[in-house]
Parts: C-alpha cells; structure tokens; sequence
C-alpha cells in the first residue's frame, strides 16, 4: 500500500508536497562481514519507554531504547494519523525488529545487537534534528555500533 | 530518515534503511537503501510472520556491503496477505454491536462517547490480558476520562486535561491516540480473528461515536490557538477516512487539511 498510486488521492498528496533536504554528494563507508557487526536500529516511530515523556509535534529530541527493552516497555507517539498502527500494537517487530535482531545475534547472522538504540518523531524537520543526531552518532562511535538500520514508519 | 543516514554515513557510521515512500529515497539519495512496497506504519511487513520479517531485514542489512552509494533497491516481495481468522471466508467484524442508546440518555458526543468505551472495555481488557501489553497510556487517563474529555470538547464544553506539562495542543493530541489506540485493540482483541488495518479503519470511520466526535472536533477549529489548530485541523482524521467507503456514511463532508 505504500505506492503512492495505491493511496488516497489526500495522503498521496499531502506526501508528495513534504518538502524535502537535497545532498549533492552521498558518503560510503565500509566494514566487516556482517556477522561481524555490531548492529544499532533507529526508529522515527515517536517511541519512548513506557513513563518517559511522550514525544510532541515539532519534536527534534530522541529517546534511547536499551537493547534488552520488551514490547511492553515501548510505547508509540507518533504524531500523524497518517500510518497504519494496528501491526505494531500486534507485534512490535513490524516497527522495531529487535526480536529479530536477537536472533539473527544468536544464530550467527549479525555479530551482536547494540546496548542502545535510539527513535525519533518522524514528522519532525529533519535540520531541527542535527544536534540530537550529532549526540548519537558519538554514543554510536564509543559503543563501536558498525551498522545501523534506520526504520520510518 | 534519509537525513539521519546521511549524518551518520559522513560520520562514520555504516547505515542501510527501509524506505516506504520510493520518490522520496530517490530524491534524499541515503547511501543504502531497500524500497518495500508495505502499508505505511509497517515497514518490516507483516506482523506476526516472523520468517517474512526476517527476510526483509536480512535484504536491508545486506546491502551494507555496497559501497558504491546511493543504493536503492526494491525489496522483491508484497507483504503477505493476512488471514484475519482461521476460516479465511469469515470476515472480521467488531466485538460490540453498538445498540442505540436509551432513551434517557442525554444526546450528548460525551454521553454516547461514554457508553461505547463501556462497551469496548472488556475487550479492551482481554486484548491487555492476552497480550501482556498496550498503547493505551500516553496520557495516564482511563478511556472513560478521556470519553469525558473528548466528548465535552465536542460538546463545546469548556473542559481541561488533568496532565502536568506541555503545551495544550500536544496533550490533546496525545489523548486522542490513547482513545484511538484503546479502540483498535479492543476491536483486535477476538482470539483467532484480527482485522486487517483497513478492515479496523472502516469500521471505526464508518460505525463508531468516536469517529463522530473526532470529526466534530476536526470542525470546531483551535479557539485562537495555532497550535491546536493544527492538531485539530490535520493531525485527528486520517486522509484514509475521507475515502469512498467513508463518504459513503456521510461522516466526512469537508476536508479542512
């Protein structure tokens, strides 16, 4: 459903007027095998752990998920009315996979699954976001994350 | 989430995404990433199928071992279709049959706000007690406070959110997806029969007294408040709900997005 032609004509629109940031040039970097990596997720969810603040519109703030978070732990304040929400309230991993992540550690698919991961509020503008990022990517750095799955919703 | 790839590519750190709106990847450029054609709000697929989510997650991290970015590429699978019970010629419907309500009951958005959450409650109860969790929670209120909140509002009523910080505007909102989210799992929770995101949004838009009062809310505008205006006007009713199969009911007659 998430082909702009199989959406309502209002949502198709409103999606397509988003303004949106240009990079003329995109950076590439390199690392091990991937059953070698460290793996961190970031998701713009809106997610927080159950008893922190929820997120608010304009939000450029993120929380931090601990690795060993549980499905109810979490807890989803994502602004738009926009996105489906019924497949995360039945099975977290739809929008943040570390179930999946945790196998793929066990079995040998990914090297480990990071202490941390972090989530932002999506419909935030993305420049207002550089200093929340610029925080991460030095706790990412310490941590020794070396791959990182980034999930919209 | 295309600028945070970028941030963190330059910095150093190897990033790969799961892109749900294909133009935008395309215009962002992120050095990886891997287009899935899911509904919006599901971009590992499908829930409950953990085989398939594991693919596509296996798809994204393996373009990790591209260096020649920007990489998109197009997840080859649509999400698998969902049997919502065991008898795939059953169709989901509510838990609750609305029934009218009496006749001395005033004819208020709160008082037949009121007798829905009522309704709902004991699936609502199920769905928690099965699941050992819920959404519900956002704001700290029992659904029938947030019934009384919602429901005055629309009422025209002048009423207050007992929440401690923030702006008005965000707490509104936030008491709007703790109702939504309390209908949607009671709606979900009949062992053995979920409905589909589309079968739940139909039946919510088309049949239920939230959905009115919603609505009615969209109408009222914020009273002076930008910010309210703006959860008001665009952040209470989905595009979705301005559909055929909701106009057919006659809920929605103007869109003020």
């Amino acid at each position: 459903m998430a082909r702009l032609s199989d959406m309502p004509d209002a949502l198709r629109r409103h999606i397509e007027a988003l303004p949106l940031p240009t990079f003329e040039e995109t950076a590439s970097c390199d690392g091990p095998a991937l059953s070698e990596r460290r793996v961190a997720l970031i998701s713009t969810a809106g997610l927080s752990m159950t008893g922190e603040a929820p997120f608010g519109m304009g939000a450029a703030d993120y929380r931090v998920i601990p690795g060993s978070a549980d499905a109810s732990d979490i807890i989803m304040s994502h602004i738009s009315v926009n996105y489906d929400r019924t497949g995360y309230q039945r099975d977290w991993n739809v929008v943040l996979p570390l179930d999946r992540l945790r196998e793929m550690a066990a079995d040998g698919s990914i090297g480990a699954v990071a202490d941390h991961h972090y989530s932002f509020m999506g419909a935030s503008d993305p420049e207002s976001m550089k200093p929340s990022i610029e925080v991460i990517t030095k706790a990412m750095l310490r941590e020794k994350v070396d791959a990182v799955l980034l999930l919209p919703v | 989430m295309s600028a945070i790839a970028h941030q963190l590519e330059s910095a150093g750190i190897p990033t790969t995404l799961v892109a749900l709106v294909r133009p935008h990847a395309e215009k962002i450029r992120p050095p990886r990433a891997l287009w899935v054609p899911f509904e919006l709000g599901r971009p590992i697929g499908t829930p409950e199928n953990t085989i398939f989510q594991r693919r596509v997650i296996e798809a994204a991290l393996d373009l990790l071992t591209r260096t020649d970015t920007p990489v998109l590429m197009d997840f080859p699978e649509e999400a698998p279709a969902e049997a919502s019970s065991p008898n795939p010629d059953e169709m989901w419907v509510c838990p609750v049959s609305f029934s009218n309500n009496s006749t001395d009951t005033p004819d208020t958005h709160t008082s037949r706000l009121m007798v829905e959450v009522a309704q709902l409650r004991p699936w609502y109860e199920t769905w928690k007690r099965e699941r050992s969790r819920t959404g519900v929670g956002l704001t700290g209120l029992d659904p029938s406070k947030l019934a009384q909140f919602l429901g005055g509002f629309a009422d025209g009523e002048k009423v207050s959110l007992p929440l401690e910080t923030g702006r008005f505007a965000d707490a509104f909102k936030l008491a709007v997806n703790d109702l939504l989210t309390f209908y949607q799992e009671a709606a979900n929770a009949q062992p053995g029969k979920i409905g589909s995101s589309a079968e739940i949004n139909s039946w919510f838009w088309s049949s239920t007294e939230a959905a009115k009062t919603l609505l009615a809310i969209r109408n009222q505008g914020g009273n002076g408040d930008p910010q309210l205006d703006i959860v008001l006007k665009r952040l209470i009713v989905p595009h979705v709900a301005e559909g055929v199969a909701f106009r057919e009911h006659r809920l929605v007659s103007t869109s003020n997005d």
